[in-house]
């Protein structure tokens, strides 16, 4: 695959598949025997407006590689280095980076990836092209489509490529996180402030744990309290209760034809 | 058949009380335009609830009785996003302004729709927090209409806008139904409902309550202010400062336009031969505030700055602030009328957009003064005139819709912060193509949104849109 359009063949031709760049995030979500459509060819940095701390960039292109890209110019997305691959998220594609979504090392300081996605460029599960969004670092110009495919673990459509904010590398703060293992932990979960420290101490084999953004990574699924939330394999979440209602309304309206592989347990 | 007007106060007036149901033509009068000015529709009736349950039970009344409704805050928006574009009920949260619950460790409050933005900031004071996000308007805007616009504000080029500081939001959806969506946690695993409804300009359901996240206030606070004696050294300062690596809380640009009516209302202390001011802050731990506002003052006077001030005291700091938050009031001293453009660019891109904004006001025989977020390259022109004199409303029409086309050519956007409302509906096709006019259906579809709920904004398609439009703008589209 190599432009917009093979990635819209491909989806308009496929019956029932899952979307993945590298597949290196693929412990999180639903175990999957059926047929998938890799964009890791679909990959290299579009535009990188220097001045303007923008970066246009094909979904399939791997994180290292924009980072050296962006890097040589001073900038970065602000994922920190030196820890195990889950906590930083400096790995994979960069459309597995959105996709997941996943807590990483900064989020307290920088945000995450919804935060640095200013205009994305879709293709809807029946292989049609759209875009969202600007190459403007605010803008209220109609929905937010793009929010709505950041953390859609590929159940609504194929990121193909996307405009990120960029980072000052050398204004970057110091991350907090402590690390008691370098093994690749299985669940993350986030807690409120004051049920923080009470969480972690029953969170039994604990990886790295962020007191900033109040985020456990461990090796077992952790008891947590009510208000939590939790990341587990096979696309285990739980959450407080939402309105379930309006998922499955989205995932009608932008998979009418049940194409596209889950990304959560149902 | 939609009841008629005494049928509707009185059916209204049972669910809530006579009392907070308004009509007749003092009313209607009042409440027939938001801050946007330009275009006026007016409201059969204004109803006062006080509660979700009660925004329920009026919305519940408007579905089942075929009748439009449409939220409104504190009135402040700028596109007509709180217009009753084909009439009905008008939903003000007027009433709802109560802070429900304040959680002081855990960084959090819950308020009703109508609480004003400043007193979210105030109920924690005392706790050394604060809300961040801060539109001009903060102090009478309320957390519903900064969550249906998805506000801006001068310090949302450091800490983000409405939407980064939203956590969970009760709505009363387009079916009557009340919906949570979020939670008190952020980073929620599953669809991000959250992020499409912050900036959704209240058309896939009402707002009724919010969790919000509270922001520390920093340690140390530098204000700088920069005078240029050229328009276009400024604007490539803005850029420069970026560029270098620093990320200031607040970067502001005034330019000669506006300059001399803040000057007139606010007594600033800048060299006579000024064209252009920077107001730029920095914050955080004291070390870090004070090396960054070094570093600003720098690249100010690399870049001709005749003169840079940093503001000594607490004073001093609120003088020049209160000199950009409320410029644009200061703007009527030149005209009977002002109107306020947004749009946003790249900020590489402001020196050749302000010298085409100039050129446009010169054109169409208009004022047009700047004061704006620069560091977002979040331009505000704001264009000053006599509405009595003939043609000019159209004029000012088309200057905005110039100044929005040449913004999306420079890769910028349609809006920044005011939203697209009545006012830029039909300037989205300039941005977005039939697929991506598709994709923003699909979302709005997503939340069934009816063709009751707050019609004829953003994606104009309910019946009667193109007639209001017609009769406000004096031609279709």
């Amino acid at each position: 695959m190599k432009s917009l359009t093979d990635l819209c063949d491909a989806l308009r031709a496929a019956e029932r598949v899952r979307i993945i760049g590298s597949a290196r995030r693929s412990a999180f979500l639903p175990s999957w025997d059926g047929a998938v459509l890799s964009l890791s060819s679909l990959s290299g940095v579009i535009a990188h407006d220097v001045d303007d701390q923008v970066v246009e960039v094909w979904a399939g292109t791997s994180v290292e590689e924009l980072q050296e890209e962006i890097g040589r110019h001073g900038q970065c997305l602000p994922l920190a280095s030196g820890l195990p691959l889950v906590v930083s998220q400096q790995y994979g594609t960069v459309g597995g980076l959105l996709a997941t979504n996943l807590p990483h090392a900064l989020w307290a300081q920088c945000g995450g990836p919804r935060d640095w996605t200013l205009g994305m460029t879709v293709v809807r599960a029946e292989g049609t092209s759209a875009k969202c969004g600007s190459k403007a670092v605010k803008s209220v110009a109609g929905y937010d489509a793009h929010k709505l495919f950041v953390g859609s673990r590929g159940s609504l459509g194929a990121i193909a490529k996307v405009t990120l904010r960029t980072f000052p590398s050398r204004a970057l703060p110091r991350h907090q996180v402590e690390t008691f293992s370098n093994e690749e932990p299985t669940h993350v979960a986030r807690t409120l402030r004051t049920e923080f420290e009470s969480a972690r101490a029953d969170a039994g084999r604990l990886v790295a744990m962020d007191p900033a953004s109040c985020t456990l990574w461990s090796l077992n699924e952790p008891k947590l309290p009510a208000e939590s939330w939790m990341l587990g394999p096979s696309g285990a979440i739980a959450r407080p209760e939402q309105s379930a209602k309006l998922e499955d309304s989205a995932r009608a309206v932008f998979d009418p034809a049940h194409k596209l592989a889950p990304g959560w347990q149902q | 058949m939609p009841p008629a007007e005494s049928e509707m106060v009185a059916s209204l007036g049972l669910l809530l009380s006579p009392d907070r149901v308004l009509a007749g033509s003092a009313v209607q009068r009042a409440y027939d335009c938001d801050a946007y000015t330009v275009d006026r529709s007016a409201p059969t009736c204004v109803v006062l609830p006080v509660s979700t349950e009660e925004v329920q039970s009026v919305v519940r009344w408007c579905l089942a009785n075929e009748v439009p409704y449409t939220p409104r805050g504190a009135g402040t928006g700028l596109s007509g996003g709180a217009l009753a574009a084909l009439g009905g009920v008008l939903v003000s949260t007027k009433r709802m302004t109560a802070v429900l619950d304040v959680d002081v460790p855990n960084r959090c409050l819950r308020a009703q729709a109508g609480a004003v933005n400043l007193h979210l900031s105030r109920a924690v004071a005392g706790d050394g927090l604060h809300f961040a996000p801060d539109p001009s308007s903060q102090t009478v805007s309320t957390l519903g209409g900064n969550i249906a616009e998805n506000s801006g504000g001068p310090h949302t080029l450091k800490y983000g806008v409405t939407v980064q500081h939203v956590l969970e939001v009760t709505m009363v959806a387009t079916d009557g139904e009340v919906v949570t969506i979020g939670g008190r946690l952020p980073g929620l695993p599953g669809l991000d409902l959250l992020g499409v409804v912050v900036g959704s300009e209240g058309t896939l359901g009402i707002v009724t309550e919010a969790w919000v996240r509270l922001t520390p206030n920093p340690e140390r606070v530098e204000t700088a202010l920069a005078s240029f004696g050229d328009t276009r050294a400024a604007t490539e300062t803005v850029a420069a400062i970026i560029a270098a690596g620093t990320i200031p809380a607040a970067l502001e640009m005034i330019d000669e336009g506006c300059l001399k009516a803040v000057l007139a209302a606010f007594p600033l202390d800048v060299p006579p031969e000024t064209k252009a001011l920077l107001l730029i802050e920095c914050d955080g731990p004291a070390a870090q505030a004070q090396r960054e506002i070094a570093l600003v003052v720098d690249t100010c006077a690399q870049h001709g700055a005749i003169r840079v001030d940093v503001a000594k005291d607490e004073k001093e700091r609120a003088k020049l602030w209160t000199a950009r938050k409320k410029g644009i009031g200061a703007m009527g001293r030149l005209a009977p009328t002002i109107v306020t453009h947004d749009g946003v660019i790249p900020r590489s891109k402001l020196p050749v957009m302000l010298e085409f904004v100039y050129a446009v006001a010169r054109e169409h025989g208009l004022g047009v003064g700047n004061m704006f977020h620069a560091g977002d390259g979040n331009l505000h022109p704001i264009f000053y005139f006599d509405d009595r004199e003939e043609g000019k409303i159209d004029a000012v029409v088309a200057a905005g819709e110039k100044v929005i086309a040449k913004c999306i050519e420079l890769g910028g956007s349609a809006s920044g912060e005011h939203g697209i409302g009545v006012e830029k509906s039909d300037l989205l096709k300039l941005m977005f193509g039939p697929e991506d006019m598709r994709l923003q259906r699909d979302v709005k579809a997503v939340f069934h949104a009816s063709a009751l709920c707050n019609p004829c904004k953003v994606i104009p398609d309910q019946k009667g849109c193109v007639e209001h439009m017609r009769r406000w703008r004096g031609a279709a589209n």
